[in-house]
């Protein structure tokens, strides 16, 4: 009797796992935002602000970004953009060097260290009392400093994240599936901010207060995760703000998407690893959230495996439907890897 | 179709990319990045 209910268990624990995560977070943040919603109160002001941007081979894109950068509608006077460069191997070193002045700093590391140390090795060099990180890609509106800035009005705010908006090829925002998935991905960050704080930032455009910065550890994956945590188990909230916005551009292949999201759910695992408190609830003010956005998803697909296998010993014509359904999103499943891969080696051919 | 087909092909795909991060991680291949995105990445 008792081994003919573990399937039933299985079944059932591992569909309302899957469910929780992708649905009944949402869900559970909705209503929490209702009734417990603390809106950033932002005031216009101008402190002195660092921009820190960490590169390693950029010489396609660093003149770009400067030129983007040195365009910010932000006082002079009070601006301070730091290159920090990785020991690049190609032009990006000579193209930062020629707009290089007193207001833009070019730093070069002693050997190629990562991006965390390149952070770090700016940070002790900036002398802003905000400092803005950014990526080397994507583009800035004029009023994104401004913007996040802003939100430093509030004392109980720490970090304050951009909005990145990915663009398609007709400069939309972009509709596909990875775009589909990202707009899902910014509203359960916008009902966080809501409630106190997004489980960590966009690497293309985020401020922290300079006392909160706490340099991270050498090959940290996530550093727009880990310096952003560290300000929210120091008591600080990250706020994510849509007025701040960068621009990129939306990844056409569906490969490269698959080694972003490696190397980000990576990262998550080494998070864990470095930053313990973060799975301590008495330490880690916001951590039913990060446990259900972050840790949560690293378990789905075992939970999914779970789920299909359990199904397959349940009688009963709904289990049977369930089972059916579940048959067909895997066939979709495989039917759209196989298409993908056609239309990917057809625009090789034609390319070529 | 196209998106019917691209769903839940980009659902499998993004959770397989959940166990292979796991893999990386006990093999202890996170530093084989050095943190910077690639050109093509978000």
């Amino acid at each position: 009797m008792r081994q003919a209910m573990i399937p039933y268990i299985a079944f059932y624990v591992s569909i309302v796992f899957v469910l929780y995560v992708y649905l009944g977070y949402p869900v559970l943040l909705w209503l929490w935002r209702r009734v417990a919603c603390r809106a950033v109160k932002k005031i216009k002001s101008e402190p002195s602000v660092s921009i820190i941007l960490a590169a390693y081979n950029e010489s396609a894109c660093i003149e770009g970004k400067i030129l983007n950068l040195m365009a910010l509608d932000y006082p002079r006077h009070k601006l301070e953009i730091i290159l920090s460069l990785d020991r690049p191997t190609d032009d990006t070193e000579s193209v930062a060097r020629k707009y290089e002045t007193d207001r833009i700093r070019v730093l070069l590391s002693k050997r190629h260290a990562g991006k965390a140390e390149a952070l770090n090795l700016a940070v002790a060099e900036a002398t802003g009392e905000i400092l803005v990180f950014a990526d080397a890609r994507q583009l800035l509106d004029r009023s994104a400093v401004r913007e996040l800035v802003a939100n430093f009005a509030d004392r109980s705010v720490g970090v304050v994240t951009g909005e990145l908006i990915l663009l398609d090829r007709f400069g939309k925002e972009a509709g596909d599936a990875v775009g589909l998935y990202w707009r899902y991905e910014k509203q359960l960050r916008s009902m966080e901010s809501d409630i106190h704080s997004t489980m960590g930032a966009t690497g293309a455009l985020y401020a922290i207060r300079r006392e909160l910065y706490q340099p991270i550890p050498s090959h940290t994956i996530l550093d727009d995760i880990a310096i952003p945590m560290n300000a929210v188990l120091n008591g600080r909230r990250i706020v994510f703000d849509r007025a701040a916005r960068a621009y990129d551009s939306a990844t056409t292949s569906m490969s490269t998407e698959f080694s972003r999201k490696v190397r980000t759910l990576t990262g998550n695992f080494q998070l864990l690893n470095q930053m313990p408190n973060l799975l301590i609830p008495w330490r880690n003010p916001v951590f039913l959230q990060f446990v259900s956005h972050k840790v949560g998803r690293l378990f789905v697909p075992y939970f999914l495996v779970l789920l299909f296998a359990s199904n397959l010993f349940l009688e009963g014509a709904a289990y049977r439907g369930l089972l059916f359904l579940q048959c067909a999103w895997y066939l979709l499943a495989f039917t759209g890897a196989i298409f993908t891969k056609r239309q990917a080696s057809v625009q090789t051919v034609t390319i070529r | 179709m196209k998106s019917a087909l691209s769903f839940p092909y980009t659902f499998v795909l993004m959770n397989w990319a959940a166990v292979m991060g796991l893999y990386h991680f006990l093999r202890g291949q996170h530093c084989v990045w050095s943190g910077y995105r690639s050109k093509d990445d978000v």
